[in-house]
């Protein structure tokens, strides 16, 4: 079964995550457009990283119903390996802690996958990796491994990595939470272009700031379920529970 | 002198022999072995771990007598030689699936969970992205073992393999006692062991500038 709605791409229904005796994400409901950019905010511990992890399933839900592009799973059945590859392809990951492979180069890192799990051929493999390693301005970088560059530059990589498989949907998991600001800065960067590019994106963070520029709906979670959600200018200007104003507060104090 | 060196140096193909085919036995069946143990299935987890508990248990004198006086008189000949690689290889199994064990922990599981987002299979994940880091993490464990296993493969001679302790001992009896053949084994066994110290070190050193953090 479609999706019903032609743009929509992201649909979570009533999903519902619980570790032993703590229920982690509480009855969400999320459906998200075909090009559009979410940012979800909110105190640490408040299901985020979970419910963004259940898009791919690294994180396996307890019920509810899931919709990534042209596939729909009911999650309280074990899905197939081939259902889950197919949702793993459909959706691209950023992590916090970049995650690369450190035996590789750069140029292995972001062209194995695409033979492995697309089929690419080597030579195109290569000329795509070398097409978006131009677009994340790394091109220097091919031969480099991980170790020798910087967290900003490592999740350039990544990002990079993600995109060359082609993705309907990018995840990010606080993709500058490890990084100084500075170097923060590159990513958001990156991330800013693709946004403008017209790729959907799904991004955990705590950069209000870039949530407020870039982000077309602002989501805030607490304690496992979405309290409040709309237009940046509304969430974070005017927020009308008394918890997503205690929240922003406490950021916008800071800085 | 000269004589003695000879005549013990007659024992070097089979202490090289049996740690080599042991070593390598060893670390071809340690790779299913470390699977097992790292499976979702309880029943694969459970053979693996007696294996490795039972090898492991027994001293290798005592496992040697009973593959080449058990098994090597009933179903199938053995010779001395033959008992004492399989036996010795089948030790060396267990303790190399532990070295390799290891290695897995030792690889954060971020790296697991980036090839899985990424849509790799198991296997290729396995293939591409874990064993290549649990070998590089596992050399040197891999090394030392093998030294060890060098110096344990003198139980050996006790079902009569002619190796550098049967040629020793023999010597030494030969001359009614006298420490001299031992004293010269025991520099034999450290000449052989320095350069597989050596070469673990240089690896290590190689892929440690490589992956460096």
């Amino acid at each position: 079964m479609r999706l019903t709605d032609p743009d929509q791409i992201v649909r979570l229904k009533d999903i519902n995550v619980r570790y032993s005796g703590f229920h982690a994400v509480k009855d969400v409901d999320l459906e998200i457009k075909r090009g559009e950019v979410i940012a979800i905010v909110g105190p640490s511990g408040a299901g985020k990283s979970t419910l963004l992890r259940t898009i791919n399933m690294l994180e396996t839900p307890h019920s509810g119903e899931l919709s990534v592009g042209d596939f729909r799973f009911d999650v309280s059945k074990t899905l197939t390996a081939a259902e889950l590859l197919k949702l793993r392809r459909a959706t691209g990951m950023v992590f916090q802690s970049f995650n690369l492979f450190p035996h590789m180069t750069v140029e292995r890192n972001i062209s194995l996958p695409q033979m492995r799990v697309l089929g690419r051929s080597k030579a195109e493999a290569d000329a795509r990796t070398a097409q978006l390693l131009e677009r994340v301005k790394l091109a220097d970088k091919a031969h480099s491994y991980p170790s020798r560059l910087s967290g900003g530059q490592q999740q350039r990589i990544a990002i990079a990595r993600a995109l060359a498989l082609d993705p309907q949907v990018m995840l990010f998991d606080e993709p500058t939470s490890a990084l100084d600001p500075e170097l923060g800065l590159e990513v958001l960067a990156v991330m800013r272009e693709l946004a403008r590019d017209g790729m959907t994106m799904i991004v955990v963070t705590h950069e209000i700031a870039f949530a407020a520029e870039v982000a077309d709906r602002v989501i805030v979670m607490a304690n496992g379920a979405i309290i409040e959600q709309g237009t940046p200018d509304a969430v974070i200007r005017n927020p009308t529970s008394e918890r997503t104003r205690q929240f922003f507060r406490a950021i916008l104090d800071r800085q | 002198m000269i004589d003695l060196l000879l005549s013990i140096l007659r024992g070097l193909p089979a202490t090289f022999g049996v740690t080599v085919s042991a070593f390598l036995i060893g670390a071809i069946l340690a790779v299913p072995l470390v699977l097992m143990r790292r499976s979702r299935s309880i029943l694969l987890r459970l053979v693996a771990r007696i294996y490795v508990d039972i090898l492991r248990g027994i001293p290798p004198i005592v496992w040697l007598f009973i593959i080449f006086f058990g098994i090597g008189n009933g179903f199938v000949t053995l010779s001395a030689f033959q008992a004492a690689t399989l036996g010795l290889g089948l030790v060396s199994a267990a303790y190399l699936c532990e070295i390799y064990r290891g290695g897995f922990l030792a690889l954060s599981k971020s790296q697991e969970e980036a090839s899985i987002a990424l849509g790799f299979t198991r296997l290729d994940t396995l293939r591409f992205v874990l064993a290549p880091q649990v070998v590089r993490v596992s050399i040197p464990g891999m090394a030392t073992f093998l030294v060890s296993l060098l110096k344990d493969t003198t139980v050996a001679s006790a079902i009569g393999v002619r190796d550098i302790m049967l040629y020793a001992s023999q010597e030494a009896q030969a001359a009614g006692g006298g420490f001299m053949p031992f004293i010269m084994a025991a520099l034999l066994y450290i000449l052989l062991s320095i350069p597989v110290a050596y070469f673990s070190r240089r690896m290590d050193a190689l892929m440690r500038r490589r992956v460096s953090k």
